[in-house]
């Protein structure tokens, strides 16, 4: 799963992905990735952290803390380069981060990491 | 006061009259002293012999000199005698700071009333003696409080005149305390701001409590030398015999201002280059899938075009993210994380990342290390973007066959240098110090050519001055360049490096 506002990037990442080889579903924010995942449980959800209303970080907690959902891997997808940045992203939940802008070339072996 | 009726008989003073003003001479909190032409005492009050220790018996007879310490006396008689020639009520001294001596020689000060009387006996001086001790240790205990305030402190009377100033009010604005006292306030205010300033006095007089001045509105102040500074303004009202006083304390906030200044310039670029990196994550993800053709294939035009937008889109990514280098240093977020490592391999490494550059202008890359230069303690990854700036810059405006030489040497005590030498087109020394300046790229038609965004080197010497470290470039225009770094072996966290960062961007 790709959770992503800005659909140009979800886009990306959802083609990008699917080229490779697997199986995509596209959220563009938290409420939207909520619904789905009563009904889907994906093995990894690549999250956007600047999302609207809640944000990247806010919903991997609450997913973190669920116990229907806690087992699937969250990997961030951030823009930011702040110090500090890291230790949040980790501190929340997420298995790990990838930076933004994504390198095409790696990425199918990024993601391949967590699964 | 003239005293008429008086009668004074073998020095017994208000014999058969005027109890009750004997009482009130007696009972007097001040020392009360009476002193013929001749400069004998003929009478003291018991106030006497407690401020100056001596018995009444000791006193009656004696000279009046024997009450003022001993450098005065002999110039005593003759104003003694300048004021029996013109007897008047008045303040002994003039301006002057007066001292009494008591029995044991110790000194006070004093404040001293002069009355003449006319008695039977002929005129007479009535002094009256107020020991300020108390009142001068006040006086300068306020006096060293305000002088040794880190603000310019300034009092002001009810007729908006400067009445006291402190050291660091003379140094804030320039002026000496004599050209300040008696002067209105209004000579600290900048022009625009002097026709409303009374009104804001009065206001404020109208209301006097302890407050700030300007209520959120941007305060300034005007130096000797027309100079304008932000200030902040405190207000005290004072209630004293002189009237209603006002104390003003003001601190510059130039500097405050600036730092201000910075951290917001510095936020915002560091928001902005996240908001901009984010489109850019599209720009070069599907121009990649593009140039990889992981779409289908292109035609010759397509594939040249798809390729300059995700150059152009690398251009600007790079550029993004050295603005937010640059911001977070100038913040002082940036933290340094130090390691050991041999400085031989990463040298190696950044220059086989570069040999394809090189290699396409047939530049030929050499090296000579230093064997005393091997194991260093610094921040990794910034070293090897230092190293990585510099020589790609050397490979960038060296001409095509030409030749780079990196050298390291040992310097001063744990100290080492890293140099890069290139056979380029170097630089004319008028240009020099524009190198490190941010977005400043030297000769608008080079900038075609050796396209960058001028701020590599801003960069590197900032990384370089996080390490306490010092750049310097030497060239001969046509001839090339030598940038040298100079770097602790071993870095450790002691000079500040504020110091450092004023030295390069004061100007």
């Amino acid at each position: 799963m790709v959770v992503d506002d800005n659909v140009s990037n979800l886009k990306l990442a959802g083609d990008l992905l699917e080229m490779e080889g697997f199986d995509v579903y596209r959220c563009t924010d938290a409420e939207n990735a909520i619904e789905s995942l009563r009904r889907l449980t994906p093995d990894l959800i690549l999250m956007d952290l600047a999302l609207p209303g809640i944000d990247g970080l806010q919903l991997t907690r609450q997913l973190k803390a669920d116990e229907r959902s806690k087992h699937i891997k969250i990997v961030a997808l951030t823009a930011s380069a702040m110090k500090g940045d890291r230790e949040r992203i980790l501190e929340a939940g997420c298995d790990g981060y990838i930076t933004k802008p994504i390198d095409t070339r790696k990425f199918k072996d990024q993601v391949t990491e967590y699964l | 006061m003239r005293v008429n009726d008086t009668r004074m008989i073998n020095g017994e003073i208000f014999r058969h009259s005027e109890l009750t003003f004997q009482l009130i001479v007696e009972s007097a909190p001040n020392a009360m002293i009476l002193v013929n032409k001749e400069g004998k005492i003929s009478f003291v009050n018991s106030f006497t012999e407690k401020l100056f220790g001596f018995s009444r018996a000791e006193l009656i007879g004696q000279s009046i000199e024997i009450l003022i310490p001993q450098r005065y006396r002999a110039r005593h008689p003759d104003f003694r005698d300048a004021f029996f020639h013109s007897p008047q009520a008045r303040a002994m001294g003039a301006g002057r700071e007066l001292f009494a001596s008591r029995k044991d020689s110790t000194e006070f000060p004093v404040e001293i009333g002069l009355n003449p009387l006319v008695t039977v006996d002929g005129t007479m001086v009535l002094a009256v003696i107020i020991d300020i001790t108390e009142r001068k240790q006040a006086e300068e205990r306020l006096r060293l409080v305000v002088e040794s305030a880190p603000n310019a402190m300034i009092l002001v009377n009810q007729d908006g005149k400067i009445t006291l100033v402190n050291g660091q009010t003379e140094k804030l604005f320039g002026y000496s305390r004599g050209e300040l006292i008696h002067q209105p306030l209004e000579l600290l205010i900048p022009e625009r701001f002097k026709v409303n300033h009374p009104q804001f006095v009065n206001a404020f007089l109208a209301m006097p409590k302890a407050r700030a001045m300007g209520a959120g509105r941007e305060l300034f102040a005007v130096r000797k030398d027309g100079l304008e500074i932000p200030v902040e303004i405190g207000l005290n009202p004072i209630h004293s015999q002189e009237g209603r006083l006002v104390l003003a304390s003001i601190v510059d906030i130039t500097e405050r201002r600036v730092q201000e200044a910075n951290r917001l310039k510095s936020n915002f670029l560091a928001n902005m280059s996240h908001e901009l990196r984010t489109p850019l994550n599209a720009i070069l993800g599907f121009s990649e899938l593009l140039i990889d053709k992981r779409v289908g294939e292109l035609n010759a035009r397509q594939a040249e075009y798809i390729n300059d937008i995700h150059a152009s889109g690398s251009h600007l990514l790079r550029l993004i993210n050295n603005i937010l280098d640059l911001s977070k240093i100038e913040a002082g977020k940036t933290e340094l994380s130090i390691e050991s490592f041999a400085i031989g391999e990463v040298i190696a490494g950044v220059t086989n990342t570069l040999i394809p550059l090189a290699d396409k202008k047939q530049i030929q890359i050499t090296s000579g290390l230093s064997e005393a230069v091997d194991i260093v303690s610094l921040d990794k990854n910034k070293f090897r973007q230092i190293l990585y700036n510099l020589l790609s810059n050397a490979i960038k405006f060296s001409k095509p066959g030409g030749l780079i030489t990196i050298e390291t040497m040992s310097h001063s005590e744990g100290w080492f240098i890293l140099s890069i030498t290139d056979t380029g087109i170097g630089i004319a020394a008028a240009n020099l110090r524009k190198l490190f300046i941010p977005f400043v790229q030297l000769d608008s038609g080079l900038a075609r050519e050796y396209e960058g965004s001028g701020l590599g080197l801003a960069l590197t010497q900032n990384i370089v001055a996080l390490h306490n470290g010092e750049i310097t470039v030497k060239s001969v225009p046509g001839e090339g360049s030598t940038f040298s770094v100079k770097l602790p072996v071993i870095f450790k966290k002691n000079i500040s490096r504020h110091e450092y960062k004023n030295e390069n961007y004061g100007g």
